[in-house]
């Protein structure tokens, strides 16, 4: 028996309409449509299109979060064994929607999911490391090679073979690592590079630099009698005892603590777990990182406006870029919401 | 790193203070240090920027 294929498309390659139909509501159709009809002839007869869920990408922009479980449920009601989202191509909206479809999808139905993105599209940014993206050209214009890669990675996962390295099979790289034996030793291997460089001849590095993006830095505080600060840090202090378990370093959390009342951070209350540098110091008086001391008497003197009364902490001890971002928005998020205007933010 | 406003502290072990210092020279310090870093709040950046505590 042929595996079960579900396609999801947008309204404008599901063929409903352009901009205008971008609020469609998903809608289920029984067949291949559009380039789903290209992509059953790519999967051939080992895989069968069992039905195309097409939703306008305003809908799924604006709307996610009763509009996903309407997918994930039109989807699971075909019993597929593998979704394939796309190809976006540059499209960022279309882009996001397969990202977050195939994400919800893993999670819902814990079947795999492949998709075809531009290396640019937003989508391809924090994608789901379960989601295989291939990458595509930035338009339509590539439809055919984009969608034969997604077939042939689709029918792979679909068989259960492995997929080897994404810039061999031509997908966009999920940070998995696999230990594999190689020849040449990496001593060798890396004077070879640096000769390389020194020739001024391509390489290739094995090591993935991380991206660090640019901030764009917020307006200057105009007055700094107006406004409600807040206190951040990553220096690894916690409450005595670290009831929450905020780990020494890979931290997979940050805590948030009131200091309402406090004058001062006391070293009976609060102490430091970050296992990165040596933290006695701040374990004997952690206003060495959290300055609540001179930032409370300030606010007494009416010197800045308001000391909110909360402190963001976790360890930026070894975190990833990635879980780093992704803690950074939660964080900015929260301070967003507690009305504050301007941070200080510690970092050891 | 890409922060927009960066100020360099006394050291990863006592950022804002100094256990070498008596009590009160080290409050100062920490008072310099974060007065400093209030003042960056106010100051028109357009790129990273790091400061001095001047």
């Amino acid at each position: 028996m042929a595996y079960r294929v579900v396609h999801y498309l947008n309204q404008f390659f599901g063929g409903i309409g352009g901009e205008e139909h971008a609020g469609t509501a998903p809608v289920l159709r029984p067949t291949p449509v559009g380039p789903g009809i290209l992509l059953q002839q790519c999967l051939g007869p080992e895989a069968t299109i069992a039905g195309t869920v097409i939703c306008g990408d305003n809908r799924m922009a604006e709307r996610a979060e009763d509009t996903l479980p309407e997918v994930v449920a039109m989807v699971r009601s075909l019993e597929p064994d593998l979704l394939i989202a796309g190809p976006a191509f540059a499209a960022g909206r279309y882009g996001l929607a397969c990202a977050m479809v195939g994400a919800s999808v893993r999670r819902a139905l814990g079947i795999p999911v492949v998709t075809g993105l531009s290396p640019e599209n937003p989508g391809a940014e924090g994608l789901d490391s379960g989601v295989i993206a291939v990458v595509t050209g930035d338009t339509a214009a590539s439809s055919r090679p984009a969608v034969e890669g997604m077939a042939r990675i689709g029918l792979k996962l679909l068989r259960g073979e492995p997929l080897g390295p994404a810039d061999v099979e031509g997908y966009l790289p999920t940070g998995r690592r696999i230990n594999e034996f190689g020849d040449v030793t990496g001593a060798d291997r890396m004077v070879e590079m640096l000769v390389r460089r020194l020739r001024r001849e391509p390489f290739t590095s094995e090591v993935v630099v991380p991206r660090f993006d640019g901030v764009i830095p917020a307006p200057p505080v105009r007055d700094l009698r107006e406004i409600v600060l807040g206190m951040v840090t990553t220096s690894g202090v916690v409450r005595q005892g670290n009831p929450e378990g905020v780990e020494s370093w890979r931290a997979t959390k940050w805590v948030r603590y009131s200091l309402a009342g406090l004058d001062r951070m006391s070293a009976e209350e609060y102490t430091c777990v970050h296992g990165g540098y040596d933290n006695r110091h701040v374990r004997a008086d952690p206003n060495r990182t959290v300055p609540l001391d001179v930032l409370r008497d300030w606010e007494k003197q009416g010197r800045i406006g308001r000391l909110h009364p909360m402190l963001w902490s976790t360890v930026g001890n070894v975190m990833p870029v990635e879980w780093a971002r992704q803690r950074g928005r939660e964080v900015a998020q929260e301070l967003r919401d507690a009305g504050i205007q301007a941070a200080i933010l510690t970092a050891t | 790193m890409g922060v927009p406003r960066v100020l360099p502290g006394i050291s990863v072990t006592h950022l804002l203070g100094n256990p070498a210092l008596p009590l009160a020279d080290e409050r100062e310090l920490r008072e310099r240090l974060t007065a400093r870093a209030l003042h960056m709040l106010t100051a028109e950046v357009r790129k990273p920027t790091l400061f001095s505590v001047a």
